[in-house]
């Protein structure tokens, strides 16, 4: 065995003196971990939960195969085969449709739209909800008071009544708007589209705006931001490295919960008519269609649905996770 | 240049009580006192006297509406902060809010340095951060934790740590130890001494416990309800205390030998302490000072000055002590 001499003189032992470790202060030794950085230390405790890493694949897979599946897939979501209603075979996957348009491929689509809407209105919101919750806790007052009676005002409108009605009223506007060629951009995207990511947002920053506020608030009482004060620091520094990495757990919950609230309204609004327009796909689009067969062909309906479901269960689960795994506090 | 790092002259600061425009609550209400450089002033009363509002005017977070506060010769009841923020650092009272959950140790000990020198090299800094954390009894593996796996006193340490790192020439500690276990406080109180004489801060001690104030301060202040009783060294105050308040404060100290216990007279205050939205006309402690007169509840008595190091705020003081 060979001992570390500065060590030994260090602590005032001789090589003879020194005798192995038991088990039990091996145990303590075991004990000190290496230091780790936050997000390191927040992605060990996220892989360590088996659930979440399950749906991370899983919702991996799907977006993969929404964002490349129809550039692979040989047919488009409007192509029509005279194999009507067929059953999954090598050609269609998952049989064709009453239209004789390949399942697969259209599904892949509407999973696109479902995602995108989801993806989008998350961002919308994380941008109006964090800036008026942001600016109602830091300018506090009256102007507080307001802003949070404005939501709260907002809460009680009925939303899915105001925005069917939204989505019908900006239909025709949407549709004028795309027709100027200054915003032909936009007009790939679809004017349906469009106006169901405007309605869903606006009904759906009122949470996070709240949650944010909330969250601001309370860790802007906290003796730590005193601290900091004390030490100099201005109001953008308490804000970066104080109140939004303590808000970031709140602000992660809020974005998570969006998405599968937004896939499924504008699943429902497809489903009533109200979304995409025909023949683009939309899982909810497809559902729709699937009613009128629902006895002799109950595959159509199952499909889409179990799409919804899925996309859904995914991102609960994974929101979840993170708020675990950004909780040092979950650490074992 | 003075000996006195800090000195507060009829210091007041009062808040508006909601929904009044016209009322306040006076949580100090002329205080003045000395800290001389390097040394520790206890500053005790009940719960609501004002003392941790002190701490917090002094380190500005409140703003004082009247008097003066003087640092090294500087006025800073006004103005900008910024030059002395370095100077002076403050440890509070609970060491479970007073750390950022989501921040390493090591990051919240080197916090004052990012703030201040952000431009510091990273392994001088980790060198700063390592001393400090030595200094107060941690060690390097601890530098990576969070501070949820710390006890009371650890976090308390790395709270001291941290307002230390800067090397502030003057510290309030607002109740460093009240949140701890007895044998823990012990051990945080001799650190802080242990620091003193390495270092040479100034401390403001506040506490409610007078065994503690007794241990590590030079100088004690008593307050009540907004205003000075008593000042006088830590050991001549407890010899020789003049002000009835004091005098009961004290005998309110448990004794560890049952004998003397039963024999000394304790004198036991009666009734709450009134409202400081409302304090009583006169002496603020005559509503419940059993030699109080209608010449106490008349006037508010001058602090007058026993001898250099003792002042007492008391009508009677000669009377009830002759």
């Amino acid at each position: 065995m060979q001992y570390n001499p500065d060590l030994l003189k260090q602590y005032g032992v001789s090589e003879q003196e020194l005798e192995l470790a038991s088990a039990s202060e091996k145990e303590g030794i075991d004990q000190m971990r290496p230091s780790v950085t936050y997000w390191k230390d927040a992605f060990a405790r996220f892989r360590r939960n088996k659930l979440a890493i399950v749906m991370f694949f899983l919702l991996l897979a799907i977006v993969l195969l929404a964002i490349f599946g129809p550039i692979v897939s040989p047919y488009t979501y409007k192509q029509q085969s005279k194999d009507l209603r067929q059953g999954p075979s090598l050609k269609h996957l998952l049989g064709t449709d009453n239209l004789g348009r390949d399942m697969f491929t259209r599904l892949m689509y509407g999973t696109r739209i479902s995602l995108l809407v989801g993806v989008v209105t998350m961002v919308l919101v994380c941008l109006i909800g964090i800036t008026y919750g942001g600016i109602a806790a830091y300018v506090g007052g009256l102007a507080d008071n307001l802003m949070m009676r404005f939501v709260d005002l907002m809460m009680t409108i009925p939303s899915m009544l105001i925005i069917i009605i939204l989505s019908v009223v900006l239909r025709d506007p949407m549709e004028s708007l795309f027709n100027n060629p200054r915003f032909s951009g936009l007009a790939t995207i679809g004017s349906g589209l469009i106006s169901i990511f405007l309605v869903l947002a606006l009904f759906n920053w009122l949470g996070m705006a709240r949650a944010v506020r909330a969250s601001l608030l309370m860790n802007r009482s906290q003796e730590y931001v005193l601290a900091s004060e004390a030490m100099g620091a201005k109001s953008k520094w308490v804000l970066t490295k104080h109140l939004l990495p303590n808000s970031i757990g709140v602000i992660i919950i809020s974005a998570t919960g969006v998405v599968p609230g937004a896939i499924m309204t504008e699943s429902f609004l497809s489903f009533i008519g109200l979304g995409v327009s025909a023949p683009m796909p939309s899982l909810g689009s497809m559902a729709n269609t699937a009613l009128n067969g629902i006895v002799s062909y109950p595959q159509y309906m199952l499909y889409p649905a179990l799409l919804i479901s899925m996309i859904i269960l995914c991102f609960n689960i994974l929101g979840d996770a993170l708020r675990d795994a950004l909780d040092p506090k979950m650490r074992k | 240049m003075s000996d006195t790092i800090l000195e507060l002259q009829d210091l007041k600061t009062y808040f508006p009580v909601k929904g009044s425009r016209s009322q306040f609550v006076k949580a100090v209400d002329g205080v003045s006192f000395k800290v001389d450089k390097g040394e520790t002033v206890g500053l005790v009363g009940e719960s609501g006297c004002g003392k941790s509002t002190i701490g917090r005017t002094i380190m500005r977070f409140n703003q004082p509406t009247g008097g003066k506060i003087i640092f090294d010769g500087n006025d800073i009841t006004t103005g900008d902060m910024k030059p002395y923020r370095q100077r002076m650092q403050m440890v509070f009272q609970d060491p479970y809010s007073s750390l950022d959950p989501r921040m390493s140790v090591g990051d919240i000990v080197g916090e004052p340095l990012d703030i201040h020198n952000p431009k510091m090299n990273p392994k001088e800094r980790y060198e700063r951060i390592l001393e400090q954390m030595k200094l107060v009894g941690l060690n390097s593996e601890q530098m990576g934790r969070f501070p949820h796996e710390f006890s009371g006193g650890q976090r308390q340490r790395i709270s001291i740590a941290r307002a230390m790192v800067i090397k502030p020439e003057f510290m309030v500690l607002d109740e460093p130890v009240s949140a701890l276990d007895v044998s823990i406080q012990a051990q945080i109180i001799n650190m802080l001494m242990d620091l003193q004489d390495q270092l040479g801060m100034a401390y403001l001690f506040i506490a409610h416990d007078l065994a503690v104030v007794r241990h590590i301060s030079k100088v004690v202040v008593v307050m009540y309800l907004g205003h000075v009783m008593e000042i006088n060294t830590a050991a001549d105050l407890y010899k020789n205390p003049l002000h009835p308040y004091t005098q009961a404060l004290l005998s309110a100290i448990p004794v560890p030998d049952p004998k003397t216990s039963r024999t000394r007279k304790r004198q036991v205050l009666q009734g709450d302490v009134p409202s400081p939205i409302n304090p009583p006309s006169g002496c603020v402690f005559s509503t419940r000072c059993p030699y109080a007169t209608e010449a106490c509840r008349a006037s508010l008595p001058q602090i007058e000055s026993v001898d250099s190091h003792h002042v007492v705020a008391c009508h009677r003081y000669k009377e009830i002590n002759g």
